[in-house]
């Protein structure tokens, strides 16, 4: 998996021992790994530094502010005033600039909710009787199921929808029998997510075991 | 104590010895089984290969080495797929890391395809700002990414970059794909997928996989890779299509994973059997 | 006249010794407003910050809802590149925060000898070490062989460290005792059975497709499981998200938040 243009042999080794030194964990706690853990942490945060100047800070502010455009000088006052959050007398203006930040966010939030929400909302309208002329060509499955499929989906909605609705309470039995199923509903999704993240971590745990079998013991 | 407290009982240790058995044997030994290839990943290996040739691909990678298990492979099909068919495309990333290992594996997939940095493919770099930077690529790519990563050639210097010949916005884009293992793919769908007839393809690690098939739906993604399973059928179709001559890791990884859920799903229905047997047998002596 | 051939008559590009002026100038200015602001009086602070942000957001929020003419666009749209290269650069400061308080801390650490303070030691050091072969010696194969074998080898075996655990977790607490747990599982083991080849290969004999029976292979089943079960449950979970997303950005935007963080007083 290594190319040989990045990688080398005493950088490979550093790299086994050190994931074996990181693994020594699941024995118990020992030396070994906290050193290795803080060596980790200090190239990760070396890595940040060199990372932001040379990603971002030196052609999106530096370079464009020595080469002319000199109100960038103002980021400069602004960014600094994040770090007075470290002054006690001064630190009420790392507020300020947080705030810029923020709302900066914030006032995407009216494209980002209909750009993101209003399909869902279009799509969520399925048709409860399909016609087999509505069914693709190359598509398998028939009128029949596709309605079927389509009144499940709709009726998941509003049953998990009405398990949120914590603004009044749920007296009503049609409304309590709904959000029951929504509740049981939900779990569906959870045991999917559940499920998903059991192998999402393996494959993580796969990667590692190969770099150490084929990448530095060679064997596989 | 009941003779089956043991169940639920197993030390740690154990089980980690019997995980990694687990790995080793799967990485090994290959085992002969049918991968099925999902309708998901068919949709965006469809998407790709219905992308115009003659406009600019973005691949935007997201993920760091925590997460490159998954991710890794997800970007090699799809660069791989993208070069096979001649498309030239760019690199950007909103992970430190990510700008420097999708580069790296640009790096080394190149010579393979005859593609050459500028002229074929290009790698814009790194944003930490996601949302401020999609917002700018949809109005303008190179006021936004202003020089490419590599070399800081300006992005207008199309003597030096012609890969980036009629590239103004998103517009220009043949197909964008994100690899990433984290929820960026909402920023693409609240701030581009509206503005630009490419398609937008995903491979998400396995863990965000579930709550994306709500926008596959709605017809805001057009497919996605389910993580390394993903990765693996994508590579199936590969093969099938002549883009790549025999499986890779990725598929000799499935492996190992089917092992590692079948070993999950027996410790549980073991702790559980273990809970059930302990609590009859408690009731049994209650009664007796 | 547009507003961008305003803003560029008012902020022309300057070179040579105009540059450093103005550079210096501002920089002067920034410093003169900073004292000038730290001279309000509480309240007064309170409305600065309130102000920033509502400002911050104001661009976007009008950006979004001013009518766009034939072309697409409004007046405010030819900013946004620009805009959001400020947020990008302001983020990018805020980068600083956590390498300011490794240092503080480890080199606090080092100086008073406490325990554990080698390994602040090797912090440091590594932190220095890769940080100036990054932005010093970048194309070398020292720091390419630092990043690719070294650093990124750690970063993925902490993370591979979690399966373990995982594995260990669901071991030791996943006790079906109520029927949400059973749906979960049902729902875990269906899905699961339908990714992995073992699970495929129970139904295997059945026809993939061109049959009533093809329902019944497991990836089918799992596959309508996640499309329509899995996807429609996200969904309505999304839209409850996206209401509370909605509510909290506007409080923010408004600072109508209250809280620890914005009700402490900006003294």
């Amino acid at each position: 998996m290594n190319p040989q243009g990045w990688s080398t042999t005493p950088g490979i080794w550093i790299g086994a021992i050190g994931t074996l030194a990181l693994f020594s964990l699941l024995y118990r706690e020992n030396r070994v790994y906290r050193l290795f853990e803080h060596l980790f942490i200090g190239l990760a945060a070396g890595y940040l530094i060199k990372a932001t100047w040379s990603e971002t800070l030196k052609p999106q502010w530096w370079d464009p502010m020595v080469g002319g455009q000199w109100p960038w000088m103002f980021a400069l006052g602004v960014g600094l005033m994040f770090y007075t959050i470290y002054s006690r007398k001064y630190n009420w203006m790392s507020r300020v600039a947080i705030g810029i930040l923020l709302g900066f966010a914030a006032g995407q939030i009216f494209q980002q909710t209909a750009n993101e929400y209003l399909p869902q909302i279009r799509t969520s309208f399925k048709p409860l009787i399909v016609h087999q002329a509505d069914i693709k060509a190359a598509s398998q499955v028939t009128a029949f199921g596709q309605s079927l499929s389509n009144f499940v989906f709709v009726l998941v909605i509003l049953c998990v929808l009405s398990y949120f609705f914590f603004s009044f309470e749920q007296k009503n039995k049609v409304v309590q029998a709904s959000s029951r199923t929504g509740r049981l509903m939900m779990m569906f999704a959870f045991g999917a997510m559940f499920g998903a993240t059991v192998m999402a971590r393996m494959a993580l745990l796969i990667d590692r075991v190969w770099f150490l079998m084929h990448d530095w013991l060679r064997i596989g | 104590m009941n003779r089956l407290h043991w169940t639920q009982t197993i030390d740690r240790r154990i089980l980690y010895l019997v995980l990694l058995a687990l790995v080793v044997i799967g990485l090994l030994v290959p085992i002969p089984l049918p991968l099925v290839v999902g309708p998901q990943a068919r949709a965006l290996y469809n998407a790709v290969q219905q992308a115009p040739e003659d406009k600019l691909a973005l691949v935007c990678t997201n993920w760091s080495a925590s997460t490159q298990g998954e991710n890794r492979p997800q970007t090699e099909v799809i660069l791989r797929h993208l070069m096979h068919r001649h498309i030239r495309f760019a690199l950007m990333a909103f992970d430190q890391q990510s700008t420097n290992l999708a580069r790296e594996l640009a790096e080394e997939l190149a010579p393979q395809y005859g593609y050459v940095y500028g002229r074929d493919w290009i790698n814009w770099g790194y944003r930490a700002d996601v949302n401020g930077t999609l917002k700018g690529i949809v109005l303008s790519i190179p006021d936004t990414f202003k020089t490419d990563s590599q070399n800081r050639i300006p992005l207008t210097d199309l003597a030096k970059l012609p890969v980036m010949q009629g590239v103004h916005n998103t517009k220009d884009l043949s197909i964008i794909v994100e690899i990433s293992p984290s929820g960026v793919y909402k920023a693409w769908i609240q701030f581009v997928v509206g503005s630009t007839p490419a398609k937008f393809g995903y491979g998400p690690t396995s863990v965000m996989a579930p709550e994306l098939y709500n926008y596959i739906d709605a017809g805001q993604m057009v497919g996605m890779m389910f993580g390394i399973k993903g990765a693996a059928e994508y590579e199936r179709l590969l093969i099938q299509d002549g883009t790549l001559k025999k499986p890779g890791f990725t598929t000799r990884a499935i492996a190992p994973v089917s092992l590692s859920l079948v070993l999950l799903f027996v410790l549980i229905g073991l702790g559980n059997y273990g809970m059930y047997a302990t609590r009859n047998g408690r009731k049994q002596e209650k009664g007796s | 006249m547009k507003l961008s051939t305003l803003l560029s008559k008012l902020f022309p590009p300057l070179h040579g010794w105009p540059l450093i002026g103005a550079l210096v100038g501002v920089l002067v200015l920034c410093v003169f407003l900073f004292f000038a602001l730290h001279a309000l009086p509480p309240r007064a602070r309170k409305m600065v910050i309130a102000g920033a942000t509502f400002l911050a957001g104001l661009f976007f929020a009008l950006e979004w809802f001013w009518p766009a003419g034939a072309d697409g666009t409004n007046p405010l749209t030819f900013a946004v590149p620009t805009v959001g290269n400020v947020a990008n650069v302001l983020t990018a400061f805020t980068l600083g925060l956590g390498v300011m308080s490794l240092i503080r801390i480890h080199g606090n650490n080092v100086a008073r000898q406490k325990a554990g303070w080698e390994n602040s030691v090797v912090l440091l050091a590594g932190m220095v070490v890769m940080a100036v072969s990054g932005l010093f010696f970048e194309k070398t194969i020292f720091f390419r062989s630092l990043f690719r074998d070294v650093l990124n080898s750690f970063d993925a075996a902490m993370f591979a460290t979690l399966a373990f655990y995982i594995i260990s977790a669901a071991y030791r607490a996943f006790r079906i005792k109520s029927v949400e747990a059973t749906l979960m599982m049902i729902a875990a083991l269906v899905v699961m059975l339908g990714m992995i080849p073992i699970g495929q290969a129970l139904t295997s004999f059945i026809p993939e497709r061109g049959s009533f029976l093809s329902l019944l292979r497991v990836d089918n089943i799992s596959n309508w499981m996640l499309t329509i079960l899995n996807a429609a449950a996200q969904r309505a979970i999304n839209f409850g998200l996206g209401v509370g997303a909605l509510a909290i950005a506007l409080r923010v935007w408004l600072s109508l938040e209250r809280g620890a963080y914005f009700e402490s007083s900006a003294e």
